[in-house]
């Protein structure tokens, strides 16, 4: 949004009233009546378990454009469930069929390959930044808002590949929060509450004092940095927007950065705090709770313009009691058991497979997109829905067979228009007739991976970049998703 | 249905592809889904001899090149004639010249086997060990400030691949700001001073002494004086004191030092005159809180600080008597050699590991008392008996330093007794519950978990991920009717499967008689289980074994086995596993195996051998 625009609201309504809750929001509504758009905002959720295809891929009487989301035992269900969230967001997304992960890992380790597009190597990590930092903090699009980007997950902390979104530089994994506690604290607590604009002298005296701190340790990162070779200096360049990021959170309320500025408060209601957080430790029980209390905070975040970057990580809800009514190793007895048929197989010809083992996995899949559902609720609620792209994939295709090809891909939310929503696309199959056992080695092999996806994000975000995430061979990292136009 | 889905398996590597690898015939699903740990592709003791200590340093199958010695790319001042490793602030000259001896640049074959000169942030653990030396506080800030996890690197929590990102910054900051408030409330003990009106003359003395303990280090003038404005801790105790308290003023001094790159990364980059391509010797104090972080897993004391500063540690007797006086018993090493054998194993895994309580309905009670059994019998083999690895394997005893609680007592069939208590099944750490829980499953025993585990931690056998091998997992359903071990034998029967699980499930087929969460078993699912397994891989340990006791009763004095945990404790200690790192590991074996027998089997006599080596404190400057 232009400043220009900000200030000609700021006139109209006087500059006292800034300082009033969500006075973000207000503004935000009034550019956007101006016809301006908001800045784009990127979020990608992870679900765990792949799919049950046979509820998941186009009927045989769906188009691109005309197709039925409210078929029976259908996954896809909440997109299409103006009864639950409030409207259809059938025009707000795009499902594709046939993305694959390359990950050449197990499925279970490829959650990193979904926003790197990079292989898995030995230490269970990708090899190079997630397009989520690299947009944010490479890029310096996250520079504008109080915190760069943000990585919140369900139940585990736990940094390799199978478990995290978020990559910095190198591969590193990137720590997430799991409390949707210290999310709010860190997203919205601390809002400025107005006050007039009488000066604090405490507060001032707490901001001068933290900014000496961190002016001293960037000097001393920098005297270390300087006696490293350029391949060390990696881990300090990190440290150093680590820094940066602590700093922003010095120089004001954090609530509404944005290029508008000002005292701007954001205020939602903090959520609960839970008895338990991770998972094998108690907090399975809570999973549904935490994830809907994350979502809640993220969406306000995104609305206050306090980030524009953020990854979610989803996680199972296996444990005695499950609220789907699934067994408690849903893991063990709901994704190992899922018996496909060719169509949740990678197209290959494996029998009929067994119907009664799809049901309970796209009944946990159409809980997991029930999460972005309400996600999209949210931003719908507080008008930010038409300038977020969402992109919601899994680790898996075929669980049992733990496929990281034919991946459920969506992209959801208004994307500034960037992309034509209110699709689904269907990729073409990874093998040709004549050899539908290939791999991607193979000459044959015509899959598409999520690199494309990767780089047509990208360059929604204007970053002009045609070759995305560690792949040996260039026809799996280089160029657009042409479909998505 | 299974079997349909079977043989429908595609490999995406030829199965020829893989046999050229020249290991154990590989392929196929592994039967388990949990993450495979990164192959072990050292196999054995081959190729050890490749460089000897202080030679020319060709290593045939040594490893690759260090990065980047590219030899006079006139971007690098390559003529610093004769800079040898102890220049500058080393002066002890005790080391061993550099091997390559002569400038970098003037030979065209680059040396081999040198870790880089790099740094490593500190692990949580050893972030609360140096908090606790610091400040004589207990507890652990990073529990309390809920830093992320450690990054692991082949399983061991020491590493060089620890990062500060912005989530480990901001706990980092909100831990050094709770502990600088307790010293504020203790000021003029931290930061005495005689003056009655206590100012700046006193806070420089405070930073350069305490600043000395909290960076391992002396300071330099920059830190203290810092050129701008806020560049130098003085600054800080000038901004914080400054229309406050002496006390405000170190306060901030503390609270920036604890997040100073000086506190957190330790450098092992030798004083820095040295030019990329040439090798450099670590400082004495760079090489104080390197042996002290991996014996300790805390900062030195000032026995070893006495010792860094008298040159003493230069040598490799120096460098031993430090470290034998640290692994005395009693003393400092305990928590560490206890992580670094739980990490080896994977059962520091315990503390979060859970089991559905359908099937499982005791496991959480004995969770805890598991994880503290570990850590006794451990420290117990290691300060109150052999300390060999023979015993850690083959003990026909658990040891409890308290009376062993309930619950754990009737999982093992015994009485609530202290001490060593003999347990009639079950033989060395391999069969204890903790091993046993950490590789299975929630509802069931994982005979490919237990498998892969003792081949690559205990036997070093590299048994290739099916990441590497590019292949589809596929396990096998839950069946009521068949014990785990059927269900599993299909590997057994299809072709593809066989090469590695030829090897996995003869070793984890013998864990059968011990369910998922290790309690003892004659049957399950109404079948009889069956542990036996025979062993033909043309390995010393080929034969047949009733279970896994036996099993571990054959290999516990093996020298393959001990050969393998030595490379281990090199990995867990060098914090590094690259193929850059697997050299100096060759040259680090090659030197162990020359240690009489006895003391190769001896743990901490192992751990003594690593820091006498030169190559421990010798590091290639990269570009």
């Amino acid at each position: 949004m232009k400043r220009s625009s900000r200030r000609t609201f700021l006139r109209a309504v006087g500059a006292g009233f800034a300082a009033l809750p969500c006075f973000r929001l207000v503004e935000n509504s009034f550019a956007q009546s101006m016809g301006e758009t908001l800045p784009l905002k990127f979020v990608t959720i992870y679900h765990p378990h792949g799919i049950a295809a046979e509820h998941w891929v186009r009927r045989s009487t769906d188009t691109e454009t005309n197709f039925d989301l409210r078929f029976e035992n259908s996954s896809l269900l909440p997109f299409d469930d103006p009864g639950t969230y409030g409207k259809s967001f059938k025009d707000k997304i795009i499902v594709i069929e046939g993305i694959d992960l390359i990950s050449s890992a197990n499925g279970h380790d490829t959650a990193g390959t979904i926003l790197t597009g990079s292989r898995i190597g030995g230490e269970l990590k990708p090899k190079n930044i997630s397009l989520d930092q690299f947009l944010a903090v490479e890029k310096g699009l996250g520079n504008a808002t109080p915190v760069t980007s943000v990585a919140l997950a369900v139940g585990t902390k736990e940094l390799k590949s199978g478990e995290a979104l978020s990559y910095g530089p190198g591969g590193e994994p990137l720590s997430k929060i799991i409390d949707p506690v210290k999310a709010y604290e860190l997203l919205l607590g601390g809002a400025s509450t107005g006050g007039g604009g009488m000066p604090d002298p405490d507060a001032e005296r707490k901001r001068r004092l933290g900014q000496g701190v961190l002016d001293f340790i960037r000097a001393d990162v920098n005297r270390l940095r300087s006696r490293l070779a350029s391949a060390e200096r990696e881990k300090l360049d990190q440290h150093l927007s680590a820094l940066s990021d602590l700093e922003k959170r010095l120089s004001g309320p954090v609530a509404g950065g944005g290029d508008g500025g000002g005292a701007v408060s954001c205020n939602a209601k903090a959520p609960s705090s839970f008895p338990k957080l991770e998972r094998y430790n108690g907090g399975e029980p809570y999973f549904d709770a935490i994830t809907d209390a994350h979502i809640d905070v993220l969406a306000q975040a995104l609305a206050c313009d306090v980030t524009r970057f953020a990854t979610l990580f989803l996680n199972d809800l296996s444990y005695d009691g499950n609220p789907l009514g699934l067994p408690a190793d849903n893991h063990g007895s709901v994704a190992h058991t899922y018996s496909a048929s060719p169509v949740g197989n990678n197209g290959n010809p494996v029998g009929p497979g067994d119907p009664s083992t799809w049901l309970p996995l796209a009944k946990f899949n159409r809980y997991s997109y029930s999460k972005v559902a309400r996600f999209m609720q949210r931003l719908d609620e507080l008008g930010v829905l038409d300038s977020t792209l969402i992109y919601v994939s899994s680790d898996m295709g075929n669980p049992a067979l733990h496929s990281t090809r034919n991946v459920p891909t969506v992209l959801a939310g208004g994307a500034n228009g960037k992309f034509r929503m209110g699709r689904r696309i269907k990729l073409v199959p990874d093998c040709p007739e004549s050899n539908l056992w290939c791999s991607e080695n193979d000459a044959v092999f015509q899959g598409v991976t999520n690199n494309h996806l990767l780089i047509s994000i990208a360059n929604a975000f204007g970053v002009e970049i045609n070759q995305f995430g560690d792949q040996p061979d260039p026809k799996l990292n280089t160029g657009p998703l042409s479909e998505l136009a | 249905m299974m079997g349909v889905m079977f043989r429908h398996l595609r490999r995406h590597t030829s199965l020829l592809g893989v046999l050229t690898m020249g290991v154990l015939l590989p392929a196929c699903s592994g039967g388990e889904i949990v993450d495979f740990e990164s192959p072990d592709p050292s196999g054995g003791d081959t190729g050890g001899s490749a460089a000897s200590f202080g030679g020319s340093g060709t290593g045939g199958t040594a490893g690759a090149p260090p990065q980047g010695v590219t030899g006079g790319t006139g971007a690098v001042p390559s003529g610093n004639g004769g800079t040898g490793p102890n220049g500058g602030t080393v002066g002890s000259g005790g080391a061993s010249p550099p091997p390559n001896g002569g400038s970098a640049g003037t030979d065209p074959s680059p040396p081999t086997g040198y870790l880089p000169a790099r740094i490593r942030r500190l692990s949580n653990a050893e972030y609360d060990a140096s908090i606790r030396a610091l400040f004589g506080l207990d507890g652990s800030p990073s529990s309390e400030f809920d830093f992320p996890p450690d990054a692991r690197q082949d399983g061991f929590s020491l590493n060089d691949a620890q990062r500060v990102d912005t989530g480990v910054a901001r706990q980092l900051a909100a831990s050094a700001e709770a502990i600088a408030a307790q010293v504020k409330a203790r000021a003029l003990e931290i930061a005495p001073c005689s003056d009655p009106n206590p100012g700046e003359a006193c806070a420089r003395a405070f930073i350069e002494s305490f600043g000395r303990r909290v960076y391992r280090r002396p300071l330099t003038t920059a830190e203290i004086d810092g050129p701008d404005p806020n560049d130098g801790l003085l600054d800080l105790y000038r901004l914080g004191a400054e229309g406050a308290t002496y006390a405000d003023g170190i306060e901030l001094v503390v609270r920036a030092m604890l997040q100073s790159a000086g506190f957190l990364y330790l450098t092992e980059l030798g004083d820095g005159t040295a030019a990329p391509g040439s090798v450099v010797s670590l400082t004495p104090d760079e090489i104080a809180a390197s042996l002290s972080f991996i014996v300790t897993g805390a900062p030195p004391d000032d026995a070893l600080l006495a010792a860094a500063a008298a040159g003493e540690l230069a040598t490799p007797e120096g460098r031993a008597r430090e470290v034998e006086r640290l692994l005395a018993p009693n003393g400092p090493a305990r928590d560490r050699m206890v992580r670094v054998i739980s990490e080896w194993l994977g059962i520091d895994r315990i503390e979060k590991t859970s089991k559905d309580s359908n099937v499982y309905p005791g496991f959480d009670a004995v969770r805890e008392p598991l994880r503290r059994e570990s850590q006794d019998f451990v420290t117990h083999v290691l300060w109150g008996s052999t300390a060999t690895i023979s015993e850690l394997l083959a003990a026909d005893f658990t040891y409890s330093e308290g009376p062993l609680p309930q619950p754990l007592a009737q999982y093992y069939g015994v009485g609530s007794a202290s001490g060593r208590i003999p347990l009639a099944n079950r033989r060395g750490i391999l069969n204890q519950g903790a091993f046993l829980s950490v590789h299975a499953h929630a509802h069931e025993s994982a005979p490919v978990l237990r498998g892969v585990a003792v081949a690559r931690r205990v036997l070093c056998e590299p048994v290739p991920s099916p990441t590497e091998l590019n292949i589809v997992v596929v396990p096998p359903v839950p069946d009521p009717t068949k014990t785990t071990r059927e269900r599993f034998a299909i590997h057994a029967t299809d072709p593809d499967c066989q090469g590695c699980h030829r090897v996995i499930d003869s070793l984890g087929f013998s864990f059968e008689q011990y369910d998922g969460m290790g309690q003892f078993r004659t049957h399950e699912n109404n079948s009889p289980v069956d542990s036996s397994v025979t062993i033909d891989f043309g390995k010393p340990y080929d034969g047949s074994y009733a279970n896994s006791d036996e099993l571990a009763v054959a290999i516990a004095t093996m020298p393959e086995v001990r050969a393998c945990f030595a490379r281990h404790l090199f990995r867990a200690s060098a914090g590094r596993s690259d193929a850059v790192a697997r050299a100096v590991e060759e040259q680090f074996l090659s030197a162990w195996s020359k240690l009489p027998e006895a003391d190769q089997s001896n743990i901490l006599k192992t751990l003594i051998a690593f820091a006498e080596h030169p190559l421990f404190i010798q590091r290639m400057v990269t570009p």
